[in-house]
């Protein structure tokens, strides 16, 4: 896995796929099954309470299969809600401590990632391996949404009204991200990419950049 | 003289366009709200195959991105409110006042109106093509993009939009006022609360209309004042917040998802019985069911704003809200396919359509359990996989279920059958598109794929599933004129139709096809199936009862 993010989101994901498996074949086989045992055969005749114009159709229906396919499903829902809280705390919370903190300016159509030493990189996020860095995420004219969809991480960014987003990448490489807001025109080409590199590799880049503001 | 042979001709032509401009006739109306959703289907679908025509392959070419930004806005304003909306209202106008046994809406001049406001909301929302850019804003019309921040938004396309934007909105509070009225005063004395399940979903979504759209219209029109006086509502830099926006725009939005598919689960609840032959299973559920989606619908909206600002408390509160409405869309799905128990099933083209939408649905509903939940919605939002969500509530459910009701009071309305042939091919050309197109895009998005981009590089690699959705995507717009050409040949030349061809039990079957202009003579009485009576019947009847009074 690419963070730790796309880890707890993913497993998640599979805590929700197999019920949702289940379900679907249930009515698909349910409906199936009773389209081939329950088709009209020539011949046959209409069963007692078939439909008459203009007369109300005869109650039918049981209050225990109404009751049962009512508690079941709110069970499985607030199974599915309850086990999606603790994901979501780790995805809101930033765990304790100092971490590099990066803003992120979005603006028509580009990205700029201001680090805490003043300087800044266009369309390029560059960060530490296995460390939290927190994102400071703004925009300077319409809403954009900062997306990077190997760490399953997303937020918008609001002119106004600043968003966080955290992450910690375990795999050195290049990510894709990309504005998933429309925001006009060039929305398409708002690309920027996520380098995530060694520690060591990061803070020497992090110290060159730092001394050519200075 | 020829002057004289001539104008007679000329005339009889202009009496009968001046009868259709004039009519009043809630079932003359309900055609020209058919018709005219139906025209806006044909443009609004013409946009969406320009839209899969750009994204079949990486760095497309087939339009600019600037005309790709103004096609899925107008396909998806389109589809909503010229297409979605109209057709619902074609169906209600037609269908309500003779189920119920009502010869009228109560307020048969307002209805007019409220059908004329329509076409002229459209010219009004399309009339920015004339000055070369369309609105680009995005059906959901963010701000502050559109109301003037930034760059780029198209003026005044824009403008024109939000102007009839209003017309529209002004049409659907007028109709909901008229059916409200209807639905709770004008039934057949001994209906009581037995009404036909259309008509429950047709109350249920008035009532949503008529809360909903006053919000939307404070919004356009704040959206409006912000564009051309600056007044500042949404805009940040002058003091307002865009997201107040998305608050207003989506306290809409959800009860419109339910606004646009209750009817048509209304349609399928009528279908299913009567190609079962056997009465809906458990009918007080079903017409509770309706009743708790509309109420739910109101405090899910901030679902859709899960990657905002909003307050953490307030979208955890959504999500838990989010979770129960997948019970009482639950209920229907089994109650539905509880009805095909021990039945006789006649796959007839509206049984295809209804059981289509039963599965096509459950898809899109279990695709939405996974968009509730926050941690799954963070990547997922904006993604094509929401796109894939929503296409198979509101086509694999809405859009299935209209043409499961066109099919099936087709006879009713013009007298003679349609080809059965032709619409199971409709039916079978209909379903392998739809999957073929909105299939693929779940994979879609959870690669990565952001919605509404004009253009993507080939390093991504999502080309050959945007082919695949793209080929799918003509397949279903082919079928379509299967089922064009069918109406168009059936009207004239079906075979005739009966009053009830499909042995079916409401009372607009008990009228001659087309129903006479004044639907019943004297006051229609519904009777009771030997040895029932609702008026004793348990539970959730003597509930609704008391919540309605009768």
């Amino acid at each position: 896995m690419q963070a730790v993010s796309t880890q707890v989101v993913n497993d998640l994901f599979w805590l929700f796929f197999w019920p949702a498996v289940g379900v679907a074949v249930l009515v698909f086989v349910w409906m199936g099954y009773a389209m081939v045992k329950f088709r009209a055969r020539p011949g046959q005749p209409d069963p007692k309470d078939a439909p008459v114009a203009g007369q109300i159709p005869a109650h039918r229906g049981s209050r225990k299969v109404e009751v049962t396919w009512t508690v079941i499903p709110t069970v499985i829902v607030l199974f599915l809600a309850a086990v999606s809280i603790g994901p979501l705390n780790f995805l809101w919370n930033p765990p304790p401590g100092e971490h590099l903190t990066v803003r992120v300016e979005a603006y028509q159509w580009a990205w700029d990632f201001v680090y805490p030493e003043g300087f800044k990189t266009l369309n390029e996020l560059r960060v530490p391996m296995g460390q939290p860095v927190v994102l400071d995420v703004r925009s300077r004219d319409v809403i954009h949404a900062f997306y990077v969809p190997d760490f399953a991480l997303k937020t918008d960014a609001v002119p106004g009204q600043p968003t966080v987003m955290w992450f910690n990448a375990t795999k050195t490489g290049t990510y894709r991200a990309q504005c998933a807001e429309y925001c006009g025109l060039a929305h398409a080409r708002m690309l920027a990419t996520v380098v995530v590199m060694e520690p060591a590799a990061f803070e020497q880049w992090r110290a060159e950049r730092a001394r050519g503001v200075a | 003289m020829a002057c004289d042979v001539a104008k007679p001709e000329r005339s009889e032509f202009a009496e009968k366009l001046l009868h259709w401009l004039t009519t009043t006739n809630h079932k003359e109306i309900g055609i020209l709200y058919t018709l005219t959703g139906l025209i806006f289907f044909v443009v609004a679908g013409a946009a969406a195959l320009l839209i899969r025509a750009q994204l079949a392959t990486p760095e497309g070419t087939v339009v600019s991105a600037d005309v790709f930004n103004s096609l899925f806005t107008l396909h998806g304003l389109t589809m909503v409110f010229l297409a979605g909306m109209p057709i619902i209202s074609g169906f209600a106008n037609y269908l309500v006042p003779l189920q119920i046994g009502a010869k009228d809406l109560p307020f048969p001049r307002i209805n007019a109106l409220s059908f004329w406001l329509i076409p002229t909301g459209g010219i009004i929302l399309f009339s920015g093509l004339l000055t070369g850019r369309g609105p680009d804003m995005g059906w959901t019309l963010y701000a502050p993009y559109s109301s003037g921040a930034g760059v780029g938004l198209a003026r005044p396309a824009a403008d024109l939009a939000l102007l009839g934007l209003l017309f529209l909105g002004a049409s659907s509070i007028a109709t909901s006022i008229n059916f409200l009225t209807m639905i709770l005063r004008m039934r057949a004395p001994t209906m009581g609360l037995r009404m036909p399940l259309f008509t429950w979903s047709v109350l249920v979504t008035v009532f949503l209309l008529l809360l909903a759209m006053p919000v939307l219209t404070a919004g356009l029109a704040m959206l409006y004042l912000d564009l051309t006086l600056h007044t500042g509502f949404f805009n940040p830099a002058l003091g307002g917040d865009p997201v107040l926006w998305q608050h207003l725009f989506w306290f809409f939005g959800h009860p419109e998802v339910y606004i646009l598919i209750l009817p048509s689960f209304g349609i399928v609840s009528e279908v299913i019985p009567v190609f079962s032959r056997r009465p809906i299973f458990g009918y007080w559920a079903m017409a509770g069911a309706i009743a708790s989606i509309g109420l739910i619908s109101y405090i899910v909206w901030v679902h859709h704003m899960f990657t905002t600002s909003v307050p953490q408390s307030l979208k955890t509160i959504m999500m838990l809200t989010t979770y129960l409405v997948g019970v009482p869309t639950g209920i229907k799905i089994f109650n539905w396919l509880a009805t095909l128990w021990n039945g006789k099933l006649h796959f007839k083209t509206p049984m295809l359509f209804a059981l289509g939408l039963v599965s096509m649905f459950t898809i899109g509903g279990i695709t939405g359990i996974f968009l509730a939940s926050i941690p799954l919605d963070i990547p997922l939002q904006d993604t094509y996989f929401v796109v894939a969500h929503f296409h198979y509530v509101l086509f694999g459910g809405t859009i299935l279920g209209f043409f499961a009701g066109l099919y099936f009071w087709f006879p009713k309305m013009t007298g003679r059958m349609y080809h059965e042939g032709l619409g199971k091919l409709h039916f079978a050309l209909t379903l392998i598109g739809f999957n073929m197109t909105f299939w693929p895009m779940h994979e879609l998005g959870m690669a990565g794929m952001p919605r509404r981009i004009a253009t993507y590089s080939a390093d991504t690699g999502w080309g050959p599933l945007n082919l695949v959705a793209t080929v799918g995507a003509f397949m279903l717009g082919l079928a379509q004129l299967v089922m064009m050409a069918n109406f168009l040949r059936s009207r004239k030349h079906g075979r005739p139709a009966g009053s009830n061809p499909w042995g079916a039990s409401g009372l607009e079957w008990t009228v001659s096809s087309p129903p006479p202009p004044h639907n019943f003579d004297g006051v229609p009485v519904v009777t009771e199936a030997p040895g029932e009576s609702h008026h004793k019947s348990p539970g959730g009847g003597a509930f609704m009862r008391r919540l309605l009074g009768k």
